[in-house]
């Protein structure tokens, strides 16, 4: 226990300064010394309080930094990156290194960074939204490097089949309650079915990744609706209470 | 079984192959069946509490109590899963849904912790299923700490009164020997799991509730003449009560290193604080806020020295309408000085009169009753509720700055509690406070002792200097423990 003069209280602990007015602490004060802590006020006489008192009554916690100090600096990393690329691209006009590519690179790697980080606590919720990033940033990348069509013939639909694969395993591995995931399946069951516009409309020149995919998918939806539509129904009420 | 014991129990168990297959073929797995859970919609309160906490108003309060000896905490954690088992309620956790947050029931346990990290640090993480309190110890002190969409003071105590008291029954058998009516003790109303989660903001205050006469219960401190509102006092009302204040003084500051709260707590003997209101003619509330208001007046630069101070002060609704609910039920009313008007000296008297006036419109049920149940009425707005959740956070979000903009300070006085008789021997002493945005205290009396708890996210103590320099002035005995902001700096020399 210490005392400010200046602000006439006592202080726990054992700090050396005061910690409303930051002047120095002393010793107790004869009349208030700590056998005698318990104070008389109108002559009545209050019990010895906080026996423990010559303790902090915090514990003395480090400073925690915050953990989007990394990211900034990733930021301001991948910012002097792409100015470099770029001015590899302007001095090298023959390198075949487009400024679009470099934009649209690091642009990828961002968002999949922020995707994963903010969606790291649901692997289902995590899926759904690569997948749907993944697939948006191929076709981008295939408009970008001339047309060939590759990314809705094969990259999509493996893609597709991958990630149904994918949240099986790893929700029946985490083994967590199936309410958290059921609707993130069936979402990503229903992008699987997304193909099948590329069919009709004829934008696929080979048709077996598709169709690969649409049946994952209907075998999917299939399950979900035999053996667990229960909870899923229960599900979207719950979520979709106005 | 130690702690870590505990601790790897609640972790995940191997999956082997037959538990994967049995996850999604068999219809009646058991982890599949606790998945369709019960689920209950936040309050009216509590619905702006995850939309608007930050880092550093984690919306998280805490209590804590220093009992005479250092905690066990074996004993802490089999004292804390009894009082669980009393509180339905605080097995919810906070889930987001396509429109609102939604309570859903989980099946958690709870384990204490040694406390190693700062005060109110946050409870409520979106994606996450956590509990929406925990349970800290650090030498002689036990800490419950509170997110405060679940629960507000009076109930998150209920909680901390249970657990304390099972913890001394524990620690010391020799007290529960002593308590005669051990039964009742564990059947006090608020412990029934459908009073604890009942919505009273919806029972009183949505719309039709009123108006069915009869089925309205009679409210405690009704006076006799009361009437209903009707069109005619409503007008009335709204001209005499709306006082707007002029220039509303904003604390600012620099904040702390890591945005962690720095804490006072300050305890002293009630009745030497009870005799200075006494004898201003005030109550212990009026008195700590005019005191306040006066602290943070001081702080002022000359200049702006002619603004008005507005402490936001919350009503404990269940001493009107009874609840048992164990969920929020309180109210909030602002209560101001504006310093500099002509004809008016600002002394500390005459502030008190000032306040003590507001304090005696604010319990004015009229109002009370009309500010909720426009806020209800604006909860169950048809064009609100269809508003996609994270446009309602942002909206709410913007609501809460504007509504800040108005208020200088908060304070909340829980008045005094107490233990069952047998406990209070081991009891020393109670503090309460909350993560805040601005400096604010809470106040709670227990025994003979009132400790006063400031909380703070800025670096400057002037107004808390201010305050409990005025009360050792007046011969107030104080004695004062603060969290450390500025800790010494890690070693660094390791290259
Ligand atoms: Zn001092």
């Amino acid at each position: 226990m210490r005392y400010c003069k200046e602000c006439s209280v006592k202080i726990k602990g054992n700090p050396t300064n005061c910690p409303l007015c930051k002047h120095h602490t002393s010793e107790l004060p004869l009349h208030l010394g700590s056998l005698e802590s318990s104070v008389f006020f109108n002559g009545q006489k209050f019990l010895p309080k906080n026996r423990e008192s010559d303790k902090d009554p915090f514990p003395i916690v480090q400073l925690r930094y915050k953990q989007y100090t990394l990211l900034k600096v990733l930021l301001f990393v991948s910012f002097i990156i792409y100015s470099i690329l770029l001015l590899i691209h302007f001095l090298f006009r023959d390198s075949g290194l487009r400024a679009s590519y470099i934009f649209a690179g690091l642009g990828s790697l961002w968002l999949l960074v922020l995707t994963i980080v903010r969606k790291r606590r649901n692997v289902g919720k995590s899926i759904l939204y690569l997948l749907s990033l993944i697939s948006g940033l191929l076709v981008l990348w295939d408009k970008l490097t001339i047309w060939h069509g590759w990314s809705l013939t094969y990259a999509i639909p493996a893609l597709v089949g991958i990630a149904l694969l994918a949240i099986l395993i790893a929700v029946g591995y985490i083994q967590q309650e199936l309410g958290d995931y059921i609707l993130y399946i069936g979402a990503v069951a229903i992008i699987g079915l997304v193909p099948l516009l590329f069919i009709i409309f004829g934008w696929v020149y080979v048709l077996w990744p598709s169709i690969v995919s649409i049946s994952l998918s209907i075998l999917m939806l299939v399950y979900l609706l035999a053996f667990r539509h229960r909870l899923i129904a229960h599900e979207i009420v719950k979520r979709m209470h106005m | 079984m130690n702690l870590d014991e505990l601790q790897s129990k609640t972790s995940r168990k191997r999956t082997g192959l037959r538990s994967f297959m049995r996850y999604w073929l068999k219809p009646g797995h058991s982890v599949q069946d606790k998945s369709r859970r019960n689920w209950m919609d936040l309050d009216n309160a509590s619905t702006i509490f995850p939309s608007v906490l930050n880092t550093t108003d984690t919306k998280v309060f805490r209590f804590t109590a220093t009992i005479i000896d250092n905690i066990d905490p074996i004993l802490l954690q089999k004292a804390l899963e009894q009082t669980y088992n009393h509180f339905p309620l605080y097995h919810s956790v906070i889930r987001r849904g396509f429109f609102w947050y939604y309570f859903e029931d989980s099946d958690l346990i709870p384990v204490v912790q040694k406390e190693t990290t700062a005060p109110c640090m946050p409870l409520y993480h979106y994606d996450q299923r956590n509990l929406l309190f925990r349970v800290l110890y650090y030498q002689n002190r036990i800490h419950l700490e509170v997110f405060h969409a679940l629960s507000d003071g009076t109930g998150a105590f209920w909680f901390l009164q249970l657990l304390v008291t099972n913890y001394i029954f524990l620690r010391y058998p020799e007290s529960s020997a002593r308590t005669r009516n051990l039964g009742e003790l564990f059947s006090l109303p608020h412990y029934e799991p459908n009073e604890q989660i009942d919505d009273s903001f919806a029972r009183y205050f949505s719309k039709n509730k009123r108006e069915t006469p009869g089925v309205f219960p009679k409210r405690k401190n009704e006076p006799a003449d009361y009437k209903p509102e009707t069109k005619k006092t409503k007008n009335k009302n709204n001209k005499e009560n709306k006082k707007i204040w002029k220039r509303i003084f904003q604390i600012r500051g620099r904040r702390t290193q890591d945005n962690r709260m720095q804490i006072f707590e300050t305890e002293m003997p009630v009745k030497s604080v009870l005799k200075l209101a006494k004898e201003r003619g005030v109550t212990l509330s009026v008195f700590l806020t005019a005191l306040f208001i006066e602290s943070i007046h001081r702080t002022i630069k000359s200049k702006r020295k002619n603004r008005s101070v507005t402490i936001s002060v919350p009503i404990n609704l269940r001493q009107f309408y009874p609840s048992n609910t164990a969920r929020n039920f309180f109210a909030t009313t602002l209560i101001g000085y504006q310093f500099g008007e002509a004809g008016q000296t600002d002394s500390f008297e005459n502030i008190c009169q000032v306040v003590a006036d507001q304090y005696a419109e604010a319990v004015n049920l009229e109002n009370i009753e009309k500010k909720l149940r426009s806020l209800i009425r604006l909860e169950k707005n048809v064009a609100i509720r269809p508003i996609f959740r994270p446009l309602k956070d942002l909206i709410l979000k913007i609501a809460n700055f504007f509504n800040n903009q108005g208020i200088t300070a908060a304070l909340s006085n829980m008045g005094k509690i107490t233990f069952p008789e047998a406990v209070e021997d081991y009891v020393e002493q109670i503090f309460v406070y909350t993560a805040a945005t601005r400096p604010q205290f809470a106040a709670i009396t227990h025994k003979d002792y009132l400790t006063i708890n400031f909380s703070s996210p800025y670096q400057n103590t002037d107004i808390q200097k201010n305050f409990v320099r005025r009360l050792t002035e007046l011969k107030v005995p104080i004695t004062v423990g603060a969290n450390q902001v500025n800790p010494p700096e890690e070693d660094n020399e390791i290259l």
